[in-house]
């Protein structure tokens, strides 16, 4: 036999390279948890956030990881505040 | 992209070439380039009157150089050898391609 077959000798030199990309951490579920009108309890939780995208309103507070939540019960109103800033507040039911 | 071509004079063979890479995967399962060399290293393997031909086989590049009259067996070698690379062309025609020259 007069040549030694190498089944790869047309193949490219460069063989494709592993990504170094490929990790994500958990997703943290943020997001609105109540919507406007929505009726809520004490103590609930309106919004998940990191950062202030929503203020707090009226009856409403912001935690330690910037959670908005409801100090009292009623209904949720999400309002306008400035040109770019929105809050939330808690209507209590008269 | 592998790119053959097949060189006859006066319906005669006179040379063979391929050069170029497949890049259909890479090195190791490249299955275009499998197929392509088999069918080149197999022919060269075949032929009969080796002292007729000049061989050139490197990475990436085999080249086949009648240097006198071509035998009966040798052109049927030539033919199929042909007829493969075409047929792998059919199929994978963005990483294989086959030319046939001839000159008078």
């Amino acid at each position: 036999m007069l040549f030694i077959l190498d089944l790869q000798l047309f193949a490219s030199k460069k063989g494709v390279g592993s990504t170094k990309n490929g990790r994500d951490s958990v997703s943290k579920r943020l997001g609105m948890k109540k919507a406007d009108g929505q009726v809520i309890k004490a103590g609930q939780i309106i919004y998940r956030q990191r950062g202030t995208k929503i203020y707090p309103g009226t009856n409403t507070m912001k935690g330690g990881d910037d959670t908005i939540f409801a100090t009292a019960s009623g209904v949720v109103r999400y309002e306008r505040v400035g040109k770019s800033r929105t809050k939330v507040s808690v209507i209590v039911a008269a | 992209m592998v790119k053959i071509y097949f060189t006859y004079e006066s319906k005669k063979f006179k040379h063979f070439l391929a050069e170029g890479h497949s890049l259909f995967a890479k090195k190791g399962q490249d299955i275009v380039c499998a197929g392509v060399s088999a069918c080149i290293v197999g022919a060269f393997n075949a032929i009969e009157e080796t002292k007729n031909f000049q061989f050139t086989l490197g990475d990436g590049r085999a080249e086949l150089k009648a240097l006198s009259e071509v035998n009966v067996h040798d052109a049927i070698v030539i033919e199929t050898l042909l007829t493969q690379l075409k047929t792998i062309a059919v199929s994978y025609k963005d990483y294989v391609q086959v030319t046939t020259e001839e000159r008078s």
